[in-house]
């Protein structure tokens, strides 16, 4: 999908008929007990999810072992993030289950 | 020296020790995290951590310059295994070196209990009795919610 349409989103929908948002193609990675809830550690996803948040709702639907993503974490490409953030085509959103260091 | 770094070998204390050293400091406090051979009613065999390494040494810094910011000390270093331990073995060690002994406690409580709440780090626990099961830590980082074993020097 392109970078352009994904910009104006919100503007476009009388053009695109039936799809009120533009899909964005994600990499998805899962750690530890996400890991072994889905069965892999990563995935490839098409999704138009408007934030990290939804996104996770949208996948705990056909997995439902992710769950509690109020105590668990999410980083886009490398960086933490907030659950709110926007996804952008590309990017690879890292799904983070509630952390137990030390 | 601000250092954080994720270790699949084990941690030596007193090498690391040895890196605070320095003449302006008049204190160092050490805190190390040993694996137990019991968690909530169960007894332990060993632990597993797993740990996403690029984000894990990111944050680590972040929060060892957060401290720094909040309490000045000369030197801090935080190193967190991964990979399986057994009974006894060092998780994870926090040093602090300052000038005097009141920052170099503050700073490394703050960081030990961030570090817990904050880096992409997760623990499996292997039970005597055969089972496995991936601990949810949320309240580790909270004050006197899970005494570790540790020491100090100051």
């Amino acid at each position: 999908m392109a970078g352009t349409q994904q910009k104006s989103r919100s503007k476009c929908t009388a053009w695109v008929g039936n799809t009120s948002k533009n899909l964005v193609n994600l990499k998805i990675r899962y750690f530890a007990i996400f890991r072994e809830a889905v069965g892999t550690d990563s995935e490839a996803v098409s999704s138009n999810a408007d934030s990290a948040r939804e996104l996770f709702a949208e996948l705990s639907l056909k997995n439902p072992g992710l769950k509690n993503y109020q105590a668990a974490l999410v980083a886009i490409n490398n960086e933490m993030a907030d659950w709110d953030s926007p996804l952008a085509d590309g990017d690879e959103v890292l799904f983070f289950p509630p952390v137990a260091g030390g | 020296m601000k250092q954080f770094l994720v270790s699949p070998k084990a941690i030596d204390s007193d090498r690391l020790r040895e890196q605070l050293e320095n003449p302006q400091s008049g204190a160092s406090v050490v805190f190390e995290g040993w694996v137990r051979n019991h968690h909530e009613g169960r007894q332990v065999l060993r632990l597993e951590y797993e740990v996403y390494a690029p984000l894990a040494e990111k944050e680590g810094l972040k929060i060892i310059a957060e401290a720094a910011g909040l309490f000045p000390f000369e030197n801090a270093m935080c190193i967190h295994r991964s990979g399986l331990l057994e009974i006894g073995e060092c998780a994870v060690w926090v040093g602090v070196s300052s000038r005097h002994r009141d920052e170099a406690f503050k700073a490394c409580r703050y960081i030990i209990d961030q570090a817990k709440q904050r880096l992409p780090i997760w623990k499996k626990e292997y039970y005597t009795s055969g089972e496995a099961e991936w601990v949810n830590c949320q309240h580790c980082g909270e004050h006197g919610a899970e005494p570790v074993p540790g020491r100090s020097h100051a």
